[in-house]
């Protein structure tokens, strides 16, 4: 038994009865169902509460354009609020509940909102909220968000997986209606490469729920035939259950594939439980076609909105496809020929039809020939219905009342344009139609066939496909097809534009899901609303899950006559994407927790993970922040051991992370004094400087030394924040500014593990692993030097005789390869040395000990003036930053400059973000005296130390300021001092 | 977007890292008389019309190359791609 | 890059010397091979491509190819094309060593006409081998994988889950992909992920 409303006929199949439940009722379906068909076939007509007036709300259509149909799917983490019953495909075990009322749904306690409905009209927010002011937040807003919404969300982190994708295609074909599969087979028969996309489950779109004969066979046998034929071709991709919800820049679509969401969801840690939902694909076209059909649309009349009161197209739909019934006694109300179908194809079911109510005279008859005993109400409306959770009786003008449990509504018909107009064209009315049509300005390479153009006959329908698709091959040089134009004979299709019932005294419905009666119309325009987007805006017409796919003509036909102007004149909204809903998770795809983002590891980084370390996130890289021991509570004890013995002993780091770019050419010094304050031509091999770059405003930009390995070959570094973005600008400088300059550019920075060893015995911790015949002596091999060697008996190294810490100190490259044997090789030559390893901690707590700017300092607004290093910009040559530097503004007398403070309590601590302030001034804006940028503290020194940015600061050592810190509600007084709180003269970094 | 790259054909945007108008190039000259005037205008003076305009894309993930794109801030029709390399050689760039 | 057979340290492949077969495909670190970048001098590309095309008889690729000996497979030299003044050679470990100590063979034979720097450690590479393939790139690549678009022999940089890739076509359905090497396990699993969603059980 799979309900009392299952007629013979339709595409499901008997033999396998699917078991499901509503609102915890256990149910039976068929294969080929969809949730609502099999709601129907169990006579479970109410199936929602409407949005505003919590008005009892049946289904409305056969598709994606359903407002009222949304129910809950799922339970826990995997609850699915908002889903269309008319799209989702029933599979065994499918739990749905109804959403949006309070108590069940047969008696929901907030249906008292109808009677409140005099109040509840457009714009009620903006008028009903406004005061009292403190009622907001803990009345109003409390009372809306438990009452507002549709679904409920589960809270929970979403278990499916979900990925994306790429494809790339000749032609799109989206939609596999007439139209659609037309065109794909005589674009694929001639070796295009198509692809064809159906949101459905079943290809062959408005085929399979009508009575059509195609070359002679039932509409939905050639349907299945093509589909099968197309499978067959190699370059004809079938993606059935997938929606195309956008039209991009330059032929890409976005397009949602629904792998699993017909099956029952996966038990968690289940063999498949690796299988995607969804997939998010980036289709990249040649050409694509648009044959998404068309949607259609209600008639507004009083209480047009009761279950049981449907879209003529659906109620056929649902005997023709899904072998359902919608009622026992059906009546049809419409204002055209192809409401007369759904009469017609009903009496061949053996449905009672109890009425045809057509809006025009029908000086010729009747458009269909029915059985003589159907009642025809010709130029006669139906202006109200009665029936508490469903409909019972229609009510027509003429005051005759029929009694019937099913109202088949047609409008006529919208083609679904919603893709041609992602680019910001305008529709355009069609008056054969009595409704839009694609208007010039399609996405380039998108054409349009069948009834999403306003042919809305099956045979116009492959004509156009086949004609679009010839078109499309012919454009990018495939041969014709022979394939000649499937048959089908033209079927009536008049229509006179009816919208609205005159003689409807109550509210007529116009958008189902977000309640917007003709009243609120009204209302709207009264109060001054006259474009469409205001009326929009205003009443929420057209918003919601739905987007007014059943609402928007009806509103506008509705504003129009209010304004005494046409539909055209009137305007139009125009859509953005998506289509339809596409939920956030398959956006994110597979960039989710671990997999948000790639992470680099260093090449010590196991070695790290083995010592203990713990690790911090500095870009995409992960670093060493400090190594803790045995015994060390809380990070200060191990990195002020990191410190301590870096500057006793030896200390060593990985510092691979800095950018590294190989800069080579007969021309990479003359480069490179274009780039840098400095100048780079004249260093001699063999020899490192500091370099610091400015920004063409004068701002500095990056610091780092460069080394000269050779007469053409440089290695520069750069900080590791800004690798990535030197490159690029050094690139623009080569390319763009001085594009005949020998020079190339090679990033080397994975290429290479870097260590730094620093500290007194780092020298004879080194010679213990380079190659005994390089002399590193400080003679030799002085402070700055730099030489490509071997270590450990003929591995290729680098060495680098520069200091972050002030200490004695090298930086020892290797290939990155030999990077982890590297570090296990120092760290074990080290034990003589009393050598141990520092995180990136203690590199900060040691570079601030002796004044080195860093990120924090180099902040995108300090100049080299503001960091003293004003020695360093040359005034001979050009280079970029070096005209707009000179401005006054960024060279006043009362510049800030770069200078340390400590605290005058020595116990007191610092912290960057502090503000400095005279001692006695007020903490405004006006007395701003500069900003602490970096603050450590310092084991050496045994307090807190800051450096930072004052006014004057270098004619202002000894004074006494406030370090005003108001996020941390700190107020401290602190002395000025020099930024240079270790070794000023550099004797250690020079021994 | 596409961008139909001179030497590789058709590429996503993705790929690209975009920077904004081509006049970037001209960069003046240092020791002209009114150079902190000509640099002013050159940095912070750019062009933002509603319709055709050269802009620079760079090719980050592909060849690293710098291209001058036509394209057209409405309709992102973009008319011509070149390397950026060649546009500058022919606005007078060079050592 | 100096030699460094007799060095005391060890090498420790990017991966570990991964390799895995799923359903569908292998996917293996391909650890046995040098990589050279090679810019061109200024206005050398004629003099360059006519000294490596005498060594060792290869033309220097077109844009978005690479070349390679008559073998055409990874036992033999291979020149990528990178960008219209770069290249990469990609040279078998296995087989003589064109660019072994002492600058010798083709870095000699391109003497001044080019510039040439390692990148053997900036690169992991992973080679994906059969039927599944295709499929478990349309997953990770925005280019197009169709074999009229990207015929054996083509070769392009790109980016996939954030990173960069240089992906080179050795036949129907065979790939190497290189990927920096600081992120190689973020690359592995993104490969493994798309094998995987594209029903690639192990």
């Amino acid at each position: 038994m799979t309900g009392r409303f299952r007629i013979p006929g339709g595409l499901v199949d008997r033999t396998q009865p699917i078991g499901f439940s509503f609102n915890g009722r256990e149910l039976s379906g068929l294969q080929g169902d969809t949730l609502a068909s099999a709601l129907l076939a169990n006579g479970q007509r109410l199936v929602g509460r409407s949005f505003k007036y919590h008005r009892p709300r049946g289904i409305l259509s056969a598709g994606p354009e359903e407002p009222n149909a949304l129910v809950q799917l799922h339970r826990g983490a995997r609850l699915e609020p908002n889903t269309k019953a008319t799209v989702t495909e029933l599979f065994a075990g499918l739990a749905a509940t109804s959403q949006n009322h309070l108590g069940s749904l047969d008696f929901d306690l907030l249906a008292v909102n109808d009677l409140l409905s005099p109040f509840l009209t457009a714009g009620f927010y903006y008028k009903t909220f406004m005061w009292p002011k403190s009622f907001w937040e803990k009345v109003y807003e409390p009372l809306i968000r438990s009452s507002a919404g549709l679904g409920r969300l589960s809270g929970e982190a979403d278990p499916d997986h979900y990925d994306k994708g790429f494809l790339h295609c000749d032609l799109l074909v989206i939609g596999a209606g007439p139209a659609g599969l037309s065109a794909a087979l005589a674009a694929g028969e001639s070796g295009a490469r198509v692809i064809l996309a159906d949101e459905d489950f079943v290809m062959g779109g408005r085929l399979n729920s009508e009575t059509h004969a195609v070359n002679g066979q039932p509409g939905h046998e050639w349907a299945a035939r093509t589909v099968a034929e197309l499978a067959e071709m190699e370059t004809v991709r079938l993606m059935p259950r997938t929606t195309v919800f956008g039209a991009f820049d330059h032929g890409i679509y976005g397009v949602l594939e629904r792998r699993r969401d017909h099956l029952p969801p996966l038990a968690d840690g289940s063999s498949d439980s690796r299988q995607p939902r969804q997939i998010l694909w980036h289709i990249y076209t040649k050409r694509a076609i648009l044959a998404s059909g068309s949607i259609e649309r209600p008639i507004a009349f009083t209480n047009n909105d009761r279950p049981g009161i449907m879209l003529a197209g659906a109620v056929r739909a649902y005997a023709n496809r899904f072998g359902v019934a919608c009622g026992q006694r059906v009546a049809v109300f419409t204002n055209n020929d192809d409401g007369w179908r759904t009469a017609a194809d009903l009496q061949d079911k053996d449905i009672d039809i109890a009425a045809v109510v057509d809006t025009r005279s029908l000086p010729d008859g009747p458009p269909i020939h029915l059985n003589a005993r159907v009642p025809i109400h010709a130029g006669e409306e139906v202006v109200d219905t009665r029936g508490r959770r469903g409909i019972t009786k229609l009510v027509l003008a003429s005051g005759k009342r029929v009694r019937a449990d099913c109202l088949a509504v047609s409008g006529g018909w919208n083609p679904s344009i919603h893709l041609s107009s992602h680019h910001g064209g305008r529709p355009v009315w069609n008056d054969n139609i009595a409704g839009f049509v694609p208007g010039e300005r399609h996405p380039p390479n998108l054409s349009v066939a069948g009834a999403a153009g306003g042919s809305l006959t099956l045979g116009s329908a492959f004509r156009e496909g086949t004609a679009q698709a010839a078109a499309v091959l012919d454009s990018l040089g495939y041969p014709p097809s022979r394939r000649p134009v499937p048959e089908a004979s033209d079927e009536p299709a008049a229509i006179s534009a009816f919208w609205h019932v005159r003689e409807s005294r109550g509210r007529a419905w116009i958008d189902f899901q977000n309640d917007v009666t003709d009243k609120d119309v009204r209302l709207s325009h009264r109060e001054g609303y006259r474009s469409v987007e205001h009326l929009k805006r205003y009443t929420t017409l057209g918003m919601s899950t739905d987007q007014g796919k059943t609402a928007n003509v009806n509103g506008l036909a509705a504003m129009a006559k209010l304004s005494g102007r046409t539909i055209p004149e009137t305007g139009t909204t125009v859509f953005r994407p998506p289509w339809t809903p596409v939920a956030i998770a398959a956006f994110a795809g597979r960039s989710r927790g671990r997999d948000f983002r790639p992470v680099r590891l260093t090449p010590s980084h196991r070695w790290a993970e083995e010592q203990g370390a713990v690790f911090v996130e500095t870009g995409s890289w992960l670093r060493a922040q400090w190594f803790p021991r045995p015994g060390e509570h809380g990070w200060r004890q191990s990195v002020d051991r990191e410190v301590r013995t870096t500057r006793n002993t030896a200390g060593f780091c990985d510092v691979t992370t800095l950018g590294k770019i190989d800069i080579k050419g007969t021309d990479a010094g003359t480069f490179l004094d274009r780039v840098y304050t400095g100048t780079f031509s004249t260093l001699p091999i063999g020899r490192v400087r500091y370099g610091l770059m400015l920004r063409e405003d004068g701002i500095a930009y990056d610091d780092g030394t460069t080394a000269r390995l050779g007469e053409s070959h440089y290695l520069m570094t750069t900080t590791t924040a800004n690798a990535v973005l030197v490159f690029r600008q050094l690139e623009f400088a080569r390319q763009c500014l001085w594009p005949d300059l020998d020079v190339h550019l090679v990033s080397v920075t994975d290429g290479w593990a870097q260590f730094s060893v620093a500290g007194p015995h780092s020298r004879d911790l080194l010679r213990t692993i380079i190659d005994p015949q390089h002399d590193i002596s400080n003679a030799a091999f002085p402070f700055m030097a730099c030489s490509e060697l071997t270590v450990c008996g003929g591995c290729a190294a680098r060495l680098f005789r520069i200091s972050f810490s002030g200490e004695l100190a090298y930086e020892l490259a290797v290939p990155a390869r030999f990077g982890d044997s590297m570090i296990r090789r120092i760290a074990q030559s080290g034990l003589a040395f009393d050598a141990v390893p520092y995180g990136t901690e203690a590199l900060g707590v040691m570079r601030i000990e002796k004044g080195h700017a860093s990120g924090n300092e180099l902040d995108g607004q300090t100049t080299a003036l503001n960091l003293g290093l004003s020695a360093m910009v040359s005034t001979k040559k050009d280079f970029i930053g070096m005209t707009l530097a000179k401005r006054p503004e960024l060279n006043r007398k009362d510049a800030v400059r770069l200078m340390g403070f400590i605290p005058v309590d020595r116990a007191a601590p610092l912290a960057a973000g502090a503000h400095f302030l005279a001692r006695d001034a007020d903490p405004t804006t006006e007395n701003d005296q500069g900003w602490m940028s970096s603050a450590a503290h310092s084991p050496i020194l045994g307090h807190d130390i800051g450096i930072g940015f004052i006014e004057r600061g270098h004619e202002r050592v000894g004074e006494i300021v406030r370090a005003w810190d108001a996020v941390r509600g700190r107020d401290t007084d602190v002395e000025i001092v020099s930024p240079h709180f270790l070794d000023p003269k550099g004797d250690r970094l020079r021994g | 977007m596409i961008i139909n790259h001179p030497l590789l054909g058709p590429r996503d945007a993705a790929e690209f890292v975009h920077l904004g108008d081509a006049a970037m190039i001209d960069r003046p000259d240092w020791q002209a008389k009114d150079a902190a005037e000509a640099f002013h205008d050159y940095l912070y003076l750019r062009d933002n019309p509603a319709g055709t305009y050269r802009e620079l894309w760079y090719h980050e993930q592909g060849d690293r190359s710098w291209l001058v794109v036509i394209r057209d801030t409405i309709t992102h029709d973009i008319k011509n791609v070149e390397l950026a390399r060649d546009h500058a050689r022919r606005r007078g760039r060079s050592r | 890059m100096a030699d460094i057979r007799n060095s005391g340290l060890a090498a420790r492949p990017f991966l570990g010397g991964y390799t895995q077969d799923f359903q569908t495909v292998r996917l293996t670190e391909v650890i046995d091979f040098e990589l050279v970048h090679v810019a061109i001098a200024k206005d050398e590309i004629e003099r360059l491509t006519e000294k490596v095309r005498a060594e060792s008889g290869l033309d220097w690729p077109a844009p978005g190819s690479f070349s390679t000996g008559e073998r055409d497979d990874d036992s033999d030299l291979r020149i990528v094309w990178l960008a219209a003044d770069q290249g990469m050679i990609i040279i078998p470990k296995s087989g003589e060593s064109l660019l072994g100590t002492g600058r010798t063979g083709l870095a000699d034979a391109i003497g001044d006409a080019g510039y040439l720097t390692g990148q053997t450690d900036n690169w992991v590479a992973l080679r994906l081998v059969g039927t599944g393939s295709v499929p478990a790139l349309e997953r990770l690549c925005p280019l197009d994988l169709h074999e009229t678009a990207m015929p054996p022999g083509t070769a392009a940089r790109t980016i996939m889950e954030h990173l960069a890739v240089i992906i080179l076509r050795e036949s129907p359905e065979q790939f190497l992909l290189l990927s920096p090497s600081s992120s190689a396990g973020s690359f592995l699993h993104a490969v493994e992920t798309s094998i995987l969603n594209t029903g690639g059980n192990t």
